[in-house]
């Protein structure tokens, strides 16, 4: 676990320096408030990340030499969520082109395969059934806009 | 006085009246725990519904969702580790916990209870005291804002458990995504990479829907096992009598703090529950159980934000300001209804005001009464197969992040929230130091730069204003508490 430590260290300490750098470059002329400016937080909040992260790879560098047992971070079943991470993000991709239904309820047959679902049934019926109830829910009884798509559904 | 809210009682439970009060209610608790849904836009989408109607029922119905929705969003933080609202973020800290390990009907009943606390205290306190919170609340300038700001902020401290170096550094990230957009006193854009989408900034509930809902999705479906489900063991039943009791000095004493917090323009029911859960943290003797499940860490958070319902209505009703977004609605409504705030409302629409601050009393009656009835059916969630509800709950985040600004660039945030928050809980950094400092780091950001105008460059501000001074040293004493406790924890 230290070892992980050691990595998120060094990913706050890559960002807050990014964030650090990137105040470098606001370039205010137009409007400005004389004291503090839009540089003041940012580059605050930037210098302050990067202390905190060089404190704690300084600590994980203690422990590191003192535990010799490392834990694994990722359980046998990371596929899943890796799975589950790809299958947001592609309907995230179609669901204004495929409208919120169809792509809603391929959605939940991808999720459910990841599971391992197998049976025919279940697949077709528990997808169609919890997208049409939240569709009910959001689209007609909250009026909340939902995607249409092109078949307008 | 007296009379009039009697009057106003008869009027709530009336039945031309009641019924809108009962489905206000009822449809506000069921709009509270769905993710993404917010009190501010359930009144919202309700609202054009009310412009036909009789001024009464139109307040009624809109106020009885908003105390509704406000307790609605501790049900599915609770028992799903998905705050409905962002009010609720700071119920999940504990209330998860407790649902964890078998005590689901406990913590709702408790949530349940300290809602009503807080909205019955902060219905009364705008009865009694509007005049004089209203009073209170105008003295409240820009750093005044800061030093409130910086006293929800030394949460953090106190929220991250065992590590707090990476809480730490988990709300300094919240402060940078809080930065990105268009800076709030020049409008230049920050971090924005010339990204139109990026200039209004990262959205709250995209935000939080990633971090808490969608990441806790990807290490259920991590750790799953063929016909596993969470851990129930409802027969603990609800919180008894005695344990209320015990619970009733922390509810009150939030449920004031929620009051005043809400009458506060700007400051809402998220900022009062974040406050409040930190404010009883610190004054706890029990303070050590915070984070682990405790009942005074759902008691304080509930009882805060439900105490913001009554206090948001102070400006608005007496001053004509709202005092959080769902009050700048009802001031909507109020206009299109033919009222114009302010103090002439209260003698010349008097039966129409205390008809709305009885039907607030009966509001929170009925709230407590549905979040009580409703408890067995609310933990009948947790009992779903975790393969059957998964999916739900992912198909109920992306929905609710979409449905903010009807945008699929706010689902892109959600998903990569909802990696870094799975990716966060790998290495064991808490989640909740980010939503806290996005939400507080603009009002911090903001106020102080305000501060540093108003004062010509100098800083007097800090110590020459007695609520500052006050803000600022609660926020010092609940940092050096932090490092004490934690200091004592490495050494036992």
């Amino acid at each position: 676990m230290r070892r992980a430590d050691a990595v998120a260290a060094l990913v706050f300490m890559s960002l807050g320096g990014a964030a650090l750098y990137q105040t470098t470059l606001f370039d205010q002329t137009l409007i400005t408030d004389n004291y503090l400016g839009a540089t003041f937080f940012p580059r605050m909040v930037a210098i302050a990340m990067v202390i905190m992260a060089i404190s704690l790879l300084w600590g994980s560098r203690k422990t590191l030499t003192e535990e010799g047992d490392e834990k694994t971070m990722f359980g046998p079943g990371i596929l899943r969520p890796l799975a589950g991470a790809v299958i947001v993000g592609v309907y995230s991709w179609a669901l204004e082109p495929l409208g919120f239904i169809i792509s809603t309820v391929m959605l939940n047959v991808a999720i459910l395969l990841t599971f391992g679902v197998k049976k025919i049934p279940l697949l077709l019926i528990l997808p169609t059934t919890a997208t049409l109830i939240i569709y009910w829910v959001f689209y007609k009884l909250l009026t909340v806009p939902l995607p249409e798509g092109i078949f307008f559904l | 006085m007296i009379d009039l809210l009697v009057q106003g009682l008869g009027t709530a439970l009336s039945p031309q009246v009641f019924p809108f009060l009962f489905f206000g209610v009822m449809g506000g608790i069921a709009i509270g725990s769905l993710p993404g849904l917010t009190a501010t836009m359930g009144v919202a989408v309700l609202l054009p519904l009310t412009f036909g109607m009789e001024s009464t029922r139109a307040l009624v119905l809109l106020v009885g969702i908003y105390i509704g929705a406000i307790y609605g969003g501790s049900i599915s933080a609770i028992l799903l580790k998905t705050p409905g609202t962002p009010a609720a973020a700071a119920t999940v800290l504990d209330g998860h916990q407790m649902a964890s390990r078998g005590e689901a009907a406990k913590a709702l009943s408790i949530s349940a209870i300290a809602s009503f606390v807080g909205g019955m205290v902060s219905t009364i306190m705008l009865i009694s005291f509007s005049p004089i919170l209203a009073k209170f609340a105008l003295r409240f300038g820009a750093p005044e804002y800061f030093a409130l700001a910086v006293f929800g902020l030394s949460i953090i401290a106190s929220i991250s458990g065992k590590h707090p170096i990476k809480g730490l550094l988990a709300g300094m990230f919240g402060l940078l995504v809080a930065t990105v957009g268009l800076d709030p006193v020049t409008s230049y854009p920050r971090f924005t990479f010339n990204q139109m989408h990026l200039y209004n900034g990262f959205s709250i509930i995209p935000v939080l829907i990633g971090l808490f809902a969608l990441s806790e999705a990807f290490v259920q479906m991590e750790n799953f096992r063929v016909g596993s489900k969470i851990d129930t063991n409802f027969k603990r039943g609800i919180v008894s009598l005695k344990e209320t009791i015990g619970l009733l000095p922390t509810m009150l004493k939030s449920a004031l703090m929620g009051t005043i917090i809400g009458s506060i323009p700007g400051a809402g029911a998220d900022i009062a529950a974040f406050v409040t859960y930190n404010e009883a943290r610190r004054s706890s003797k029990n303070s050590k159980a915070f984070g682990t499940g405790c009942m005074e860490g759902i008691a304080a958070p509930e009882a805060g934000n439900n105490g913001v319902t009554g206090g948001a209505l102070v400006p608005l009703l007496t001053l004509g300001v709202p005092g959080d977004a769902v009050a700048a609605i009802m001031l909507g409504a109020l206009i299109i209804q033919g009222l114009q705030p302010g103090p002439l409302l209260f003698t010349q629409n008097a039966d129409v005001i205390y008809g709305l601050f009885a039907s607030m009393l009966v509001g929170n009656v009925l709230m407590l009464a549905l979040g009580l009835l409703g408890v067995k059916l609310f933990c009948r969630v947790v009992e779903i197969p975790k393969r059957v509800i998964i999916p739900v709950i992912i198909t109920l985040s992306v929905v609710g992040a979409y449905s903010m600004n009807n945008s699929v660039f706010d689902v892109w945030v959600a998903l990569g929230f909802g990696v870094i928050g799975y990716l966060m809980q790998k290495v064991e950094m808490p989640a909740s130091p980010v939503i806290l400092a996005v939400i507080l780091g603009p009002m911090a950001e903001s106020n102080l730069r305000r501060a540093v105008l108003m004062y010509q460059g100098h800083y007097d501000f800090l110590w020459s204003r007695p609520i500052t001074v006050l803000f600022l040293a609660l926020a010092a004493i609940s940092l050096f508490s932090s490092w004490m406790r934690a200091k004592k924890e490495r050494n036992v």
